[in-house]
């Protein structure tokens, strides 16, 4: 369940890549927030036969607030949430979002923020410039894409960041040599990645050889639940019986239910959802679980991990 | 309840022993004086060209003035830089303030188990911070109260909380005990 939703209406879509659209909100009954650079909105896409809820960043000035804007890339292998966005949503729909929250904000004992980019992993990065610009913070943006696909607002940020400003389009063969860019950087500088995985863990794993305190490295992966083996969950106070099929995560399949639990990311890094399981072999996919709670079995990120088993019980 | 009950809270810095951090580019070893272990330390790192020391206690640089000495140090170093520093606990936590601000983060300062026992106190009733203290009570040096010296540690004034011990007979004083 999403408190305090949001009412909006569909201002503008605008084509900003190859795959990626970018849609404007603005309010529809209450004043929309100024939000914290970093932030993310959950997206509540209400198609025929089910609710699809997927958290996006928010890109636009997070002082402004005549309108939010986030950017939805067509996933090749969507779940239903970004083709619904793309092919379904149109200018004047009225949609419901969750308040501002925020998993990713910018570390403002940094000296220097190193961001980097990786496709649509722009979109954080693009409220931090405008409150890095106001109080005139050392910044540099590493923006890596495939510019057949993704690569949205590079001439923007080259205008605006000149040479503080670098692209890489893969599909150009250029690259970016992680190690030496992080090597060469000065004392006090913090990292911050957003994009696939492998970008993140390349990234940690330069900074874990080069001694590169982990407090300096920030990440943020939105990973969208992957499929699985379809399960069923009993519910242990109503008695209930859930089924999760194959494409839903168990949250959405909670939630289909009307068995509601607080979550925030639905891309297992806040720990919002955490259920307490007294029965079952759980696959844990999530990066908030401390490993030793994992071997524990004792809990479960619903909104990316599933069961091993056919059947599991949670507390909840 | 009983509410006279003795609360018996410490809350002083626990010191881990120190090795040379290898992956780090750079190191910077500030000792309030050339001890063995800092030295030790020092000699064990064998790449030259990546280590620098520096010692207050030779020329008695304030800390404003190390504080300049450390900046330029540091002006050009790599972001996976480590610090080494060795003194008294305020020195140890006075130089940790500066080099923080410089932009290390926790991680990449390490502090040598204190030299001495000798304590800043800082007092609740006027906020001067009495330096050089060795046992309890002792005496605030703005406001003559005696304090009595808690483990209370504040890494922000790198001092200890003191509060007066006889605020309600003002001729009872505790006897002195050394502190540990």
């Amino acid at each position: 369940m999403l408190a305090n939703k949001i009412s909006v209406k569909v201002s503008a879509v605008e084509q900003v890549a190859p795959s990626i659209r970018e849609y404007t909100f603005t309010a529809a009954d209450q004043k929309l927030s100024s939000f914290s650079p970093g932030a993310h909105v959950v997206v509540e896409m209400a198609s025929n036969d089910k609710t699809y809820r997927n958290a996006y960043s928010l890109l636009s000035d997070p002082l402004d607030t005549s309108n939010y804007r986030i950017a939805v890339r067509l996933q090749d292998k969507s779940r239903g949430g970004s083709a619904f966005m793309h092919e379904q949503v149109k200018v004047g729909d009225e949609m419901r979002i969750s308040p501002p929250s925020n998993l990713f904000a910018p570390d403002w004992r940094a000296k220097k923020h190193l961001l980097l980019a990786g496709g649509v992993g722009i979109t954080p990065f693009m409220s931090y410039l405008p409150e890095m610009q106001r109080r005139g913070c050392n910044l540099e943006l590493h923006y890596m894409f495939h510019g057949e696909q993704t690569g949205a607002y590079k001439e923007l940020l080259k205008k605006e960041l000149g040479n503080r400003f670098v692209s890489y389009d893969s599909d150009l063969k250029q690259r970016c040599e992680l190690k030496s860019l992080i090597k060469n950087q000065p004392l006090g500088t913090h990292i911050y990645i957003c994009g696939p995985a492998a970008l993140i863990e390349a990234t940690k794993a330069i900074g874990q050889e080069l001694s590169i305190p982990s407090s300096m490295i920030h990440y943020e992966e939105f990973a969208t639940p992957k499929p699985g083996k379809p399960f069923l969950v009993d519910i242990q106070s109503s008695g209930k019986t859930v089924s999760v099929g194959g494409e839903e995560s168990l949250l959405e399949a909670l939630e289909q239910a009307d068995v509601f639990v607080p979550n925030m990311c639905r891309g297992g890094v806040c720990g919002q959802c955490v259920c307490t399981v007294i029965e079952g072999d759980i696959e844990h996919r999530d990066n908030f679980l401390s490993e030793d709670e994992k071997v524990s079995g004792k809990f479960i990120m619903p909104c990316v991990s599933r069961a091993h088993t056919d059947r599991i019980v949670l507390d909840i | 309840m009983n509410i006279e009950q003795e609360i018996d809270i410490s809350n002083r810095p626990i010191y881990p022993s120190v090795e040379i951090n290898k992956g780090s580019a750079y190191q910077l070893f500030i000792g309030e004086t050339l001890s063995d272990e800092l030295n030790r330390l020092y000699q064990s790192c064998s790449d030259h060209d990546k280590k620098k020391l520096c010692i207050s206690g030779v020329n008695a640089l304030t800390i404003k003035e190390i504080n300049a000495d450390i900046t330029s140090f540091l002006s050009t170093a790599p972001l996976n830089s480590t610090v080494y520093i060795a003194g008294s606990e305020p020195f140890i936590w006075k130089i940790a303030k500066i080099v923080r601000t410089i932009g290390l983060m926790d991680e990449q300062i390490k502090m040598l188990k204190p030299e001495s026992k000798q304590r800043d106190l800082f007092c609740v009733h006027c906020f001067t911070i009495t330096p050089g203290i060795m046992q309890t009570p002792a005496q605030c040096s703005e406001c003559k109260r005696y304090l009595s010296v808690t483990d209370h540690f504040s890494k922000l004034h790198s001092a200890y909380l003191g509060y007066q011990v006889n605020a309600e007979v003002a001729n009872e004083i505790p006897e002195r005990q050394e502190l540990n």
